[in-house]
């Protein structure tokens, strides 16, 4: 066969190289987990499902996971920014021993990029495939058309009566330990587990080791869902074995043998470079970040375009609405003057910013500069605004909607001066975070860096670029 | 290529860091100097406080709950720009000039953005709610009268020279530096009391501090050869204003513009603009029905005009209120919808996604009485406030009309059979092309 030939034949591993109209297959399996663990209280769950080596891995190929609440409990639900992700603790893409992509603290990252979906998409697509409904509305005060003091959830039900008003999710999202057959299955996409897949997709049918792909779940009690007023705390949530699949996607390009060609061609020796995060986490509390801290983060000698930092109250518990996927903002007086906040990055001896940044709006567009816009409220990012207006006083399933003031403060910057040096990256920040209530107890940053993979006669090799 | 986050201060900045127009700051601007450097000129944001306040005293009072006093909820930090101009450093040529900046504004966030953006990003960026009493009370009151609340913003500035999607050579012998002037509102135009009374408000101002200009600046890497030539094309705005006071109004002008790509005008009534009891803001429909001026007097027949011809369409807009069936009708033409987001929205960003225009803010169904308390107001309108405009599109695509030789022109019949002066703001978009060299910057419309 001419190696040639395949000079004709479109770089199937970059999606945005293939024709749009490209013949191509598209098979479907259902994989069951070869291993699974379900947790307990305090240990994490486990799952394992093997990829067959066929063709490509579609990119948007699902995980389907579906909760059973614990005893009593009749109406839990999923954090809105998160949905069904808040489960998974830990993403892991294998292949033979070499490990492609691991992003540890995986929800916590999924929340920020959960936050650049647009409302719209959430309230009328995202809330029925993977549980996120995060939109507003305006909440019009009684007997007015037009007249709002606040904005609240919205998730195409009607408020409640009384004081304060609860807004409920659809009845068919309601999870109740009594009717287990009713509780819904929600899906994760793999390119949301693995976000260099979004660029990238697999050649399965080249590899010749077995690729696993592992979830590690967060453990049963406080963790899979958050809880309604009135529930029962405290009580294992399970997930339902039998809906946990792989709903893989296998597309075979080409009217004839297109594939055979690619593999004899480019296919038996190539590289590609995709991204990957890693965590990196400090313990820290309210009176460290008031007086200023300098944190290393690593990342030495490596391509960093973009960092994440986020300060959690990794405390709250099941009992909130956006539970421990959140990000706090500084502290406001009673008139409404924000804390202190001042942010840089420091690396090859050289600040990002010429002064430390320490004006909110700026930190924003500085995130939405390296992320993308995010659909965020300003209560929700900053907590500004909120003295007199902002987040209404009713509820969503009986837990307070002020509790996510201030608890989207998600921080980002994209890199501008090349490859990390020998120091690593220094994170600079002070910050007046609360000191009663919902405390900073972490500081956890994402490092996006870049790796390079080399599929080599079917064998991958992984290095750093 | 790495590039830097750069960082600056006003020219002009008081000793005090605060600008105010009415302690005589009317002008507030930036330089970005020449320097080794590529601008990105879409990642330039103007970031500081705002406040307002009812008084001008040694230690102003904050707003508060009561006053009444607020500002067009759908601009949010907008309110406060009347002309935008963007100069070359080096010889100040205008590159851009944009008048009733915040009037473009006010359509164009409509068009361009959905609700969802302007109660999410736009939130924080430029202090948008798009509803009143939302606004009102999270931006414009404090709970303490003697302390303001954090009031921070970072907006982007909206304009052709910024979206192009090209760079800008910083280099001294390529375009060089930059400057960005704005001229702030005068604060009648800009703050207004809903119910309509100045008393006690007499002084009441707004007031910018912190302020600074920050964006990214690529670097050049050493021995990259000089671009001192180039050009730099982008879509521009265009502002006229005139006014009208008859049920048969007649525009025309003299555009002296070679690639037209779209006009949209705007209306409201003239004894609105520039007061403290009412939002000059707004984009409504001309009012003043024969009856009572404070009601909306609906335009019933369009013509857009090239040369004295209908032109581009061959034929008059007939609004829906024609038919004997709809007269009363609450619903704004369809047609006059859709051309005026046609107009606004760029052809390759089109969507009907987001935009925030609905039939809750663009109908007829208001009056032009200024109220803290009726739902018929203009000022109350929910989702914004009210969208109204007439527009055209010319050309196919954005390839533009040529209006150097002809007029331009619109004919309205509307039932102003009051007097009631209307102001009519229009704008124009069309192509501009920059020309720079080692001799200065040049501008071709």
């Amino acid at each position: 066969m001419d190696n040639d030939d395949d000079s004709q034949i479109p770089n199937f591993l970059m999606l945005d190289q293939i024709p749009v109209n490209y013949t191509q297959q598209l098979e479907t399996d259902l994989l069951e987990p070869v291993v699974f663990s379900q947790g307990a209280a305090t240990t994490d769950g486990f799952a394992r499902f093997t990829l067959q080596n066929k063709g490509f891995l579609h990119s948007h190929s699902k995980i389907f996971i579906a909760l059973k609440p614990g005893a009593g409990q009749t109406d839990v639900f999923l954090q809105p920014h998160v949905g069904i992700g808040q489960v998974v603790k830990k993403a892991v893409l294998k292949i033979g021993n070499k490990t492609l992509n691991e992003i540890d603290s995986w929800a916590g990252l999924h929340a920020v990029k959960s936050s650049l979906i647009t409302n719209e998409n959430n309230v009328e697509r995202e809330m029925y495939l993977t549980g996120r409904s995060m939109n507003f509305g305006f909440v019009y005060n009684n007997d007015s058309k037009v007249f709002a003091d606040s904005i609240g959830l919205d998730n195409g039900m009607e408020y409640g009566a009384g004081t304060p008003a609860r807004l409920n999710q659809p009845s068919w999202a309601r999870m109740d330990t009594a009717k287990p057959e009713e509780c819904p299955s929600y899906s994760i996409d793999l390119s949301d587990l693995f976000p260099f897949l979004k660029v990238n997709q697999l050649p399965l049918y080249l590899i010749k080791e077995p690729i696993n792909i592992e979830l590690t779940f967060q453990p049963t009690q406080d963790h899979r869902v958050q809880i309604s007023t009135g529930q029962t705390p405290n009580v294992a949530c399970e997930i339902v074995r039998d809906e946990l699949k792989f709903c893989a996607d296998y597309i075979f390009y080409g009217s004839s043998d297109e594939m055979d060609r690619f593999a004899m061609g480019r296919g038996k020796d190539m590289s590609f470079s995709f991204v990957d995060y890693r965590l990196v986490e400090h313990t820290t509390s309210p009176a460290q970040l008031a007086s200023g801290l300098i944190r290393n983060l690593g990342m030495a000698n490596r391509m960093v375009p973009r960092v994440i930092t986020l300060l959690p109250a990794d405390g709250q518990d099941e009992d909130t609405i956006l539970g421990r996927n959140n990000s706090m903002a500084p502290t406001q007086s009673a008139s409404g003057v924000m804390g202190e906040v001042k942010y840089n990055i420091r690396y090859n001896d050289r600040f990002e910013f010429t002064s430390d940044v320490d004006n909110v709006s700026r930190l924003f567009s500085v995130l939405q500069q390296s992320e993308g816009v995010p659909f965020i409220t300003r209560q929700q990012f900053s907590d500004c605004g909120t003295v007199a207006g902002g987040l209404t006083d009713d509820t969503y399933q009986g837990r307070s909607q002020e509790g996510m003031e201030g608890h989207m403060f998600y921080l980002g910057t994209r890199l501008t001066n090349g490859r990390v040096g020998q120091r690593g990256i220094e994170l600079h920040i002070t910050h007046a975070a609360p000191v009663g209530g919902r405390v900073v107890d972490l500081l956890r940053c994402y490092c996006e860096y870049i790796r390079v993979a080399r599929l080599s006669n079917g064998f991958f090799e992984v290095y750093n670029a | 290529m790495t590039s830097r986050y750069i960082e600056i201060r006003p020219d002009n900045i008081p000793a005090d860091g605060k600008i105010s127009f009415k302690n005589g700051f009317p002008v507030l601007s930036f330089t970005v100097s020449a320097q080794d450097g590529m601008l990105d000129p879409s990642t330039i944001r103007i970031i500081g406080n705002f406040n307002a306040f009812k008084d001008n005293l040694a230690n102003p009072t904050r707003l508060t709950d009561g006053d009444n006093v607020t500002m067009n909820n759908r601009l949010g930090i907008y309110n406060v720009i009347e002309s935008l101009t963007i100069r070359a450093n080096r010889s100040k040529m205008v590159c851009e000039n944009i008048r009733h900046y915040s009037k473009f504004m006010n359509s164009y966030l409509a068009c361009t953005s959905s609700l969802q953006d302007q109660i999410g990003h736009l939130q924080q960026s430029c202090l948008i709610y798009p509803n009143a009493t939302t606004f009102r009370k999270s931006v414009m009151e404090s709970l303490d009268a003697t302390v303001s609340p954090t009031n921070e913003f970072s907006f982007h500035v909206p304009c052709g020279f910024m979206q192009s999607g090209q760079m800008v050579d910083l280099r001294q012998d390529a375009f060089g530096g930059i400057q960005l002037e704005f001229l702030l509102q005068p604060d009648s135009n800009v703050l207004f009391n809903t119910a309509g009374s100045t008393t006690g408000i007499g002084d009441a101002h707004y007031e910018l501090s912190n302020l600074k200009l920050t964006c990214e600046v690529s670097d050049i890497p050493a021995g990259t050869p000089s671009g001192s030539e180039g050009a730099y094309n982008f879509n521009t705005i265009t502002s006229l204003y005139t006014s009208i006071n008859s049920t048969n109004a007649q525009i025309q002008y003299s555009l002296a513009l070679q690639n037209v790509i779209s006009a949209f005008v705007t209306f409201m009534p003239v004894s609105n603009i520039n007061t403290l009891t009412q939002d000059g803001q707004a984009t409504t429909f001309p009012s003043g029905d024969g009856s009572v001026k404070t009601n909306l007097a609906p335009i019933r027949r369009v013509q857009w005009l090239k040369g004295g011809s209908k032109y581009p369409a061959d034929f008059d807009y007939v609004t829906n209120i024609v038919d004997a069936q709809n007269t009363s009708s609450k619903v704004v033409d369809p047609q006059i919808v859709k051309t005026l987001v046609q107009a606004i929205s760029p052809d390759s960003q089109y969507s009907m996604e987001r935009l925030s225009v609905s039939p809750v803010n663009m109908n007829r169904n208001y009056n032009m009485i200024a109220s803290t308390t009726g739902e018929d107001s203009y000022m109350n309108i929910a989702e914004g406030g009210g969208v109204y405009g007439l527009a055209v599109k010319y050309g196919i695509g954005e390839s533009g009309d040529d209006f150097t030789q002809e007029q331009w022109g619109l004919s309205i019949d509307s039932d102003l059979k009051s007097d009631n002066p209307i102001g009519v703001y229009i704008f124009i978009k069309s192509k501009s092309q920059l020309l720079y060299s080692p001799q200065g910057v040049q501008l071709r419309q």
